[in-house]
């Protein structure tokens, strides 16, 4: 027996929250991308 | 028992709280203090920032190194750490309604925090101290600017305990009874890492002071980096911790949010205590002396358990604001909870852009420039005060800010003056942070150093060629400061101006819109309905 | 006050947004977790985790050692003080074929020597203070180091393009801190 839909109370919040995350990843990427183009370092 | 002390206490018309009075008044100077501070810094901040845009280039080279470590003590310790010393005493006693323990000792602490400071302030200003407020060894500063932080660290510490006698005595005395509230948890959290990290400091700063003094041969400087980020570092969770609190509470005090969930809130306060206070090695990812592991585990396991918290905080705060606002009537679409904001009261609108700043800015490029492999292309260059201005000041002194818009009319009962110019105050200095932190930030990306005098290297041997983009972006840097400043500025005479000559406000008004700006909103409507 | 006072019972089972977002956390915090280490690994880009405790005395008799056998030629810099202008010689240091340790001396306020260096040669790059703390910021690269004094942070580093670059120094030295710079340059293996 499932529980049928138990409902988000904040879901704007959770856009909100999702959009910020997805800004997170694209920097943190970027980051690593441009790092490996870099001299190499040890 | 309490009944003992009842004629010192006042009930406050607006919310109910039970305000003692002789707490009220340490709570006005350590205030007052921080606002001065932060006057004193703000002014320092436009000097350098007007020298840092090659344009300009406004100071002479001696005059800028000592105004930046200006800045950053007065900025970073002394308007942060008073402001905190004030939030303390309120969320102590009048958010429990407790009596302050022992009102001398308030005061003794207050003195010595007060002597501290300014015996520091003195002998950067004569130009005894031209060591930054990291006063790396081998650089010497004057033994008396050693000697002013202690003192400054001495009073910080003894209010850390002051404030965990109160709630001790609140339970005892039965001021207060149940869990604390969540505000007053988050502070605690904030004090526990406090004492922690003073005692960090305690072991960095006593050395260095006999070594100033002449008294030990020298400091080794790995070991000095060590123990300054162990407690500058642990210094940000506090600072971490009080800015989520006061997100809370004006939260609460603004909307009427209640946190959504008691356990997932604290839980994530507990994982600052659990993961902050060792994260400390950022710092010193690209120093020679400490192992992979080492620095590994330090950012990683450790640093990324305080990431989960600011995470959780991150969700559970607007969540708390749009349950609110829905249960108000405002539940169209995905976003009328929001639009339909107070954004009209300063103290929202400040906490809001503080979330934003913090939450876009701050904590994505501190996670991010925190990795030891990208920290390679960050240290030390203008990334990272790019960095800390939108978590320390976009965020924190942002929310301070909000904050104090409520405690003007609340805890010292006074009408703001200059409610329209108040209104606009949190939109001038986020934008302005803003702008200033991302050409700070792009310049660092290019390559452009921190606490550098002259990118043009006009007096070195060789010139180096940065584009025009890096110029353009310390032009974007001085820009934004002069639009921050104003904003600065604004607050500073509206705190003042209404700290002093504000007219008093008479008790018996209500809930939910004290400080009378909100009233254009049209939130107001709905919550009476 | 009412409002701030948690209900009597406050220890509650999350709603379905909020386990939702806790995951997201948790697989954040895990997945950032692994990539140091993995890179670490896999990655060609680390900061050194290679120094030793070293007196400037000693860091200095290297410096000059290997300065003394490699050095290829001399630049002549000038320097604006005010109005006057003083000229100076830095060395430019190549190292012989099969020599791997360079040494890159910080003191307030020049980094010595100059130097010369092979397109995709491997070297491990030496560097110390005489004095006060001091950066090593490799620019346009914009790799950044610390260097101490007391401490020999060793840079294993291929360069992978030619030309002029320059050090700054990027942590404050005091009052010529922003006078402080030196050069590296790359040359291709036929040059
Ligand atoms: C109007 C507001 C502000 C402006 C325009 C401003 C501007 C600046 C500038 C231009 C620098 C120098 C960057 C460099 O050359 O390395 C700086 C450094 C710094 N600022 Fe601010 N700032 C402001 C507010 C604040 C606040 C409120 C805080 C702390 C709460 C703060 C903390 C710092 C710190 C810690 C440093 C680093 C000092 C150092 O490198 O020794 N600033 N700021
Ligand atoms: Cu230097
Ligand atoms: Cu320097």
């Amino acid at each position: 027996m499932k529980k049928e839909k138990e409902k988000f109370h904040a879901p704007g919040t959770v856009v909100l929250v999702f959009i910020w995350f997805i800004w997170f990843i694209i920097l943190y990427t970027t980051n690593w991308l441009a790092l490996s183009e870099n001299w190499f370092l040890r | 028992m309490a009944s003992n002390y009842a004629s010192e206490f006042r009930t406050c018309g607006t919310t109910g709280l039970k305000v003692h009075l002789p707490a009220e008044r340490l709570f006005y100077v350590n205030a007052v203090t921080a606002v001065v501070a932060l006057l004193v810094g703000g002014i320092m901040a436009i000097l350098i920032a007007l020298t840092r845009w090659p344009a300009v280039h406004l100071l002479p080279a001696d005059l800028f190194y000592r105004f930046l470590t200006a800045h950053g003590l007065n900025m970073l310790v002394f308007w942060i750490v008073f402001f905190e010393m004030a939030g303390l005493l309120f969320a102590s006693t009048a958010v429990l309604g407790s009596r302050l323990p022992a009102p001398w000792f308030g005061w003794l602490n207050f003195c010595l925090m007060l002597v501290g400071a300014l015996i520091t302030n003195y002998m950067v200003f004569m130009g005894q101290a031209d060591v930054l407020f990291t006063s790396y060894p081998p650089l010497k500063a004057h033994p008396h600017y050693y000697l002013g932080i202690i003192l400054f660290a001495v009073g910080t510490l003894l209010a850390c305990f002051h404030f965990m006698a109160t709630l001790v005595i609140a339970k005892k005395e039965g001021y207060h009874k149940g869990s604390y509230p969540l505000f007053t948890f988050g502070i605690l959290i904030a004090v526990i890492l406090a004492i922690f990290t003073l005692l960090m400091g305690a072991a960095t700063y006593l050395p260095t002071w006999l070594w100033a003094m002449g008294l030990i041969d020298g400091i080794n400087p790995a070991m000095y980096r060590l123990g300054f980020w162990g407690f500058g570092h642990s210094a940000q969770q506090i600072n971490l911790a009080a800015m989520v609190s006061i997100w809370y509470l004006i939260g609460t005090l603004s909307v009427g949010a209640v946190p959504i969930n008691e356990k997932f809130s604290r839980g994530a306060f507990l994982l600052y205590l659990l993961g902050i206070n060792v994260a400390s090695v950022h710092h010193l990812l690209v120093d020679p002396g400490l192992s992979a592991t080492y620095r590994i585990f330090n950012t990683s396991y450790i640093l990324y358990a305080a990431t989960i918290g600011s995470m959780i905080h991150a969700f559970s705060i607007p969540a708390a604001i749009e349950v609110a606002q829905r249960a108000k009537g405002f539940t169209n679409g995905m976003f009328e909870w929001l639009t339909k904001a107070p954004w009209g009261n300063p103290a929202f609108a400040g906490m809001a852009l503080s979330i934003v700043i913090f939450g876009f800015g701050g904590g994505v490029t501190g996670v991010t420039q925190g990795v030891e492999q990208i920290n390679i292309m960050s240290h030390n260059t203008l990334r990272i005060p790019g960095h800390f201005h939108v978590t320390v000041v976009g965020g924190t002194t942002l929310a301070f800010m909000a904050l104090t818009f409520y405690v003007l009319p609340l805890v010292m009962r006074r009408e703001l003056i200059g409610k329209s110019f108040a209104k606009y105050q949190p939109w001038i200095f986020a934008i302005g942070i803003c702008i200033m932190s991302t050409g700070m930030s792009f310049a660092g990306i290019l390559g452009v150093p921190r606490r550098h005098y002259d990118v043009t290297f006009s007096s070195a041997i060789f010139q180096v060629p940065f584009s025009a983009t890096a110029t353009t972006m310390l032009g974007l840097l001085g820009l934004g400061a002069i639009i921050a400043f104003t904003g600065l500025l604004i607050f500073c005479l509206i705190a003042a101006l209404t700290a002093f000559f504000g007219k008093r406000i008479p008790p018996n008004m209500e809930l939910h819109h004290p400080p009378h700006i909100g009233e254009d909103s049209a939130s107001v409507a709905p919550a009476q309905a | 006050m009412s409002v701030f006072v948690p209900e009597k019972y406050w220890w509650k089972p999350l709603g379905p947004d909020e386990r939702l977002w806790l995951w997201v956390c948790v697989a954040t915090a895990v997945v950032l977790s692994l990539m140091m280490p993995l890179y670490n690994l896999l990655g060609h880009q680390n900061p050194s985790h290679e120094s030793y405790q070293i007196t400037p005395e000693k860091f200095n008799e290297l410096t000059e050692k290997f300065v003394s056998e490699n050095t290829v030629r001399e630049e002549i810099v000038k320097q604006k003080f005010g109005a006057t202008e003083i000229e100076k010689k830095i060395p430019v240091v190549r190292p012989a074929l099969g020599v791997k340790d360079v040494y890159l001396r910080a003191r307030a306020w020049e980094f010595y020597p100059i130097l010369e260096l092979e397109e995709g040669r491997e070297y491990r790059v030496h560097m110390s203070s005489m004095d006060y703390q001091h950066g090593f910021s490799l620019q346009p690269q914009n790799i950044n180091f610390q260097i101490l004094a007391g401490y020999d942070l060793v840079v294993t580093l291929v360069p992978r393009e030619s030309g002029e670059f320059y050090v700054i120094c990027n942590e404050y030295c005091a009052i010529g801190h922003h006078t402080m710079i030196g050069k590296i340059i790359v040359k291709n293996k036929e040059e």
